[in-house]
């Protein structure tokens, strides 16, 4: 499979995930090996969409406002507060 | 002293100091209280719970750095029904990182141990859950089962275990893996339990709509025409495989007909199976991103997610790149066409036969390190159970009475038929015993 460490380097960028040199190495080789026993998948025809089971199609719940709960429960698990507020680092 | 109260002092002298590291954290003191008003139909069982699952005021870590220090705010609802039916939550158990795994190997806190074997793994991602059982701490344990991940740990523990149908069990307050393949799933040291304890659980929950119009077929006690999968008895070792047919031989003497029953595309389920939980993996992590989530201090994603184990990393590789522009059409399109290939040949399967029954896994619990630094072999000990949740139908395991290690053997049923798969177990236990 082609998949050269270059370009896994991109798809942890996408992934936000920073690797060590070793780690790309590493994943690669592994990546790499996993890939080749998709290829035994034939391409097929038919529907490509996400199928779910016909057991669990069901029906949103009614969409009413109400107090919010718990915010100091989930803020106590956010791992940079400032000023009672979640901070946001800024995107790279 | 009530019923609950003995019991729970009985599983914490049993628990001691966890040599099976089946536990992640036990709240005693909470137990305890909790067990002095603890009534209703679960009262006198000692519960264990899954930690991907949420306690309200209790850690909730799935094995990850990423969460050590996570404090769920609410109750998910499989539990907060099994508690208010009377059982009692002892903690919360061990497992594979972020359910990353079927050995139990992958947690950020060590490797669970097997109560039949120390050396060997109790099968994953719900080890703790399965060595809880196995090692008669608690009545009932609380998984997950995404692609075997309460079978595996029932057959290499000894323990009986329901994947259920999806919509059963609200997956409200479950940390997803893969959306579309999970449930919560019950364990338990006899099939009796996992029933008391689906039951208990099982309804509608307006939290999850999936469960909204969703209810067990009812099973009316006839005998049935069981199918023993070729494909899947030919996968296991011969050992395991001559257990299995001992178990089917012994379902006819109980006046089921017995067939040979194949599965021709059962052999492409387990890359099917890994392309879509690739997929949904990687989205489902996005939430993990150091905001509202991750270690304390931590500044962004990278920094947050540096501290994710190999196969967590690896999958979320797999899955964004399986759902690139490059890998979509390459990888993920060919995953979905072939997922429904298999639910139409299980829906074929479930016209001539009433259930299908075969191993659970390919082979008994193998030493801990034996597999852990090749993930394709980790991957293979799942090739039997990946394909009831691609198909979206219930599927159990129950113990079979062998010397050495345990076996189990796999009982799967049409959409919402979960009660007649239990039955079948239960025949099995009863047949073939169990240890209880």
């Amino acid at each position: 499979v082609d998949l050269p460490n270059e370009a896994l380097a991109h798809v942890a960028r996408l992934a936000r995930l920073k690797l060590t040199d070793d780690e790309l190495a590493r994943l690669g080789a592994d990546i790499r090996g996993i890939l080749t026993l998709f290829d035994r998948l034939e391409e097929g025809d038919g529907d490509a969409s996400q199928q779910l089971p016909p057991t669990a199609v069901g029906a949103p719940r009614p969409d009413e406002t109400a107090p919010p709960e718990g915010v100091a429960d989930i803020l106590a698990n956010v791992p940079r507060v400032e000023a009672g507020r979640i901070r946001v680092e800024r995107g790279g | 002293m009530s019923v609950a109260d003995d019991a729970l002092e009985r599983a914490l002298r049993r628990l001691g100091d966890d040599p099976w590291n089946a536990f992640v954290s036990v709240d005693a003191e909470g137990a305890r209280a909790r067990a002095r008003r603890a009534e209703g139909p679960l009262a006198g069982l000692v519960l264990s719970v899954k930690d991907n699952l949420a306690v309200r005021g209790q850690r909730m870590t799935c094995a990850s750095r990423f969460l050590a220090d996570y404090v769920a705010p609410y109750t998910a609802t499989a539990v907060a029904r099994a508690e208010a039916a009377g059982a009692v939550v002892l903690g919360k158990t061990n497992m594979d990182e972020f359910a990353c795994g079927s050995s139990g190997e992958s947690s950020a806190f060590g490797p669970t141990r097997n109560p039949a074997d120390l050396e060997r793994v109790p099968g994953g991602s719900s080890s703790g859950a399965g060595a809880s059982v196995a090692a008669g701490v608690v009545d009932v344990a609380m998984g997950s089962d995404t692609g075997g991940s309460v079978r595996a740990p029932g057959s290499f523990c000894g323990v009986a275990a329901l994947k259920p149908s999806p919509g059963a069990l609200s997956r409200h307050g479950l940390a997803d893996l893969a959306m579309s393949l999970e449930s919560p799933a019950p364990m338990a040291a006899s099939v009796d339990l996992v029933r008391r304890l689906l039951l208990a659980t099982a309804g509608a929950d307006p939290f999850d709509p999936s469960t909204r119009a969703f209810a067990f077929a009812p099973d009316d006690g006839r005998p049935l025409r069981v199918g023993i999968v070729r494909e899947f008895v030919e996968a296991a070792e011969p050992d395991v495989a001559a257990r299995v047919r001992d178990a089917a031989a012994a379902l006819r003497d109980a006046g089921h007909v017995v067939e040979d029953a194949s599965m021709p595309g059962a052999g492409d389920g387990l890359a099917t199976y890994y392309l879509i939980n690739y997929a949904e993996f990687s989205s489902a992590m996005q939430r993990y991103d150091g905001t509202r989530y991750g270690p304390r201090g931590a500044r962004g994603a990278e920094d947050a997610r540096a501290c994710l184990g190999p196969e967590v990393k690896r999958r979320i590789l797999l899955g964004t790149y399986v759902t690139s522009r490059e890998g979509r059409g390459r990888w993920y399109a060919r995953a979905l066409r072939s997922r429904a290939r298999i639910a139409s040949a299980f829906a074929r399967a479930f016209r001539d036969h009433d259930v299908l029954v075969g191993p659970t896994m390919p082979f008994r619990a193998f030493r801990l390190g034996e597999r852990v630094s090749d993930p394709r072999a980790l991957y293979a000990a799942d090739v039997l159970t990946v394909n009831a949740n691609l198909a979206g139908v219930p599927a159990g395991t129950v113990p079979l009475r062998v010397p050495g290690l345990p076996v189990g053997l796999q009982v799967l049923g049409p959409a919402a038929h979960d009660l007649r798969v239990l039955r079948v177990m239960e025949d099995v236990e009863r047949l073939s015993g169990v240890r209880a």
